[in-house]
């Protein structure tokens, strides 16, 4: 095979002698260049192929497998560099970041929480509770004003949601910001979702954590959670 | 091939929430992690050949939860493994 690039899973740290796991991107062997205590894992990969849902589950599985013994920053899926020197040359100008976000996130996992809602519903009780006359459209009256009205109401139902978003979403993360050590999140990202977060949690906590989560799934009925992980710090590895 | 991420659902239930496993390792591979840039970066996340249509689906979660069917989210107790 013609080496023609360098594929780069994750930055870890540990004694460099630690196995990997493979086989990796297109079914390459997992290779580790050290500097220092800090470790890139690549696999030489040649040009001009097409990524496939099987790569991103090897990716994933190599940084897991790194994750079982090390702390570990995973790249973005598609890193590719130039040559094995180019690894060298990364490690040595970045080793101080990496080094130091590996400590941050030393002992944690991250967890996704999403929740949606039915923005439909909501939307349609919040304009059942406009003035009669914002409800709807006067049959006799002039276009532009049936197009600002139209235009008002819309507006009106996004803002609304957006608060009750806010409101809601503080209520979900407030418990669960408390657990981890970090958090990252954001309300209605489309209008059914109403909360799109991630937590990183240390491994000792997540326990605590998992049981959190089951109470404010338990005070809000209404809505739907969806719980995963525990992931590698993707969120949370920007060096 | 099996998946690499945790199993969802402590009780093993595989396709649909195996289908939003895979929706969320996308999300996580795709959009987060280390972005290396430089003269030595070939490319970053160049992906958008294959993923485009998958990434339209990851914008949306609605879609995930279609895919998984009848099943509701919370349903489970073991999401977490």
């Amino acid at each position: 095979m013609t080496a023609a690039g360098c594929y780069v899973y994750c930055a870890a740290d540990g004694p460099s002698g630690a196995p990997v796991g493979g086989p990796g991107v297109r079914g390459s062997r997992v290779r580790q260049v050290s500097h220092g205590d800090v470790r890139l894992l690549w696999s030489e990969v040649d040009a001009g192929f097409a990524w496939t849902e099987r790569d991103v589950l090897r990716h994933e599985a190599v940084v897991e497998s790194a994750m079982a013994r090390s702390a570990v920053l995973p790249m973005r899926f598609g890193t590719v560099l130039s040559a094995p020197e180019a690894i060298l040359e990364v490690l040595e100008r970045l080793s101080p970041r990496f080094r130091a976000t590996l400590e941050r996130v030393r002992g944690k996992v991250e967890v996704g929480v999403k929740v949606l809602w039915d923005a439909e519903t909501l939307k349609g009780a919040i304009a059942a509770r406009l003035p009669e006359g914002a409800r709807q459209e006067a049959p006799g009256a002039p276009p532009g004003k049936n197009y600002l009205l139209r235009r008002f109401r819309e507006h009106f139902l996004r803002r609304r949601l957006e608060e009750m978003a806010a409101a809601v979403g503080e209520e979900i993360d407030a418990p669960l910001r408390k657990w981890a050590a970090e958090a990252k999140g954001r309300t209605l990202a489309t209008d059914d979702l109403l909360l799109s977060a991630s937590y990183l949690v240390e491994r000792d906590r997540l326990e605590g954590f998992k049981a959190r989560l089951e109470e404010v799934r338990a005070s809000h009925p209404g809505l739907k959670f969806l719980f995963s992980g525990p992931w590698p710090p993707y969120g949370f590895a920007g060096i | 091939m099996n998946h690499p991420a945790r199993a969802l659902h402590a009780d093993g239930s595989p396709a649909p929430s195996g289908r939003v496993t895979l929706l969320e390792v996308l999300d996580r591979t795709l959009n987060q992690g280390v972005m290396i840039h430089g003269q030595v970066t070939l490319s970053v996340a160049d992906v958008d050949l294959i993923f485009l249509g998958l990434k339209v689906l990851l914008t949306s979660v609605e879609t995930a939860e279609r895919l998984r069917g009848e099943r509701r989210w919370g349903e489970s107790a073991g999401c977490l493994s």
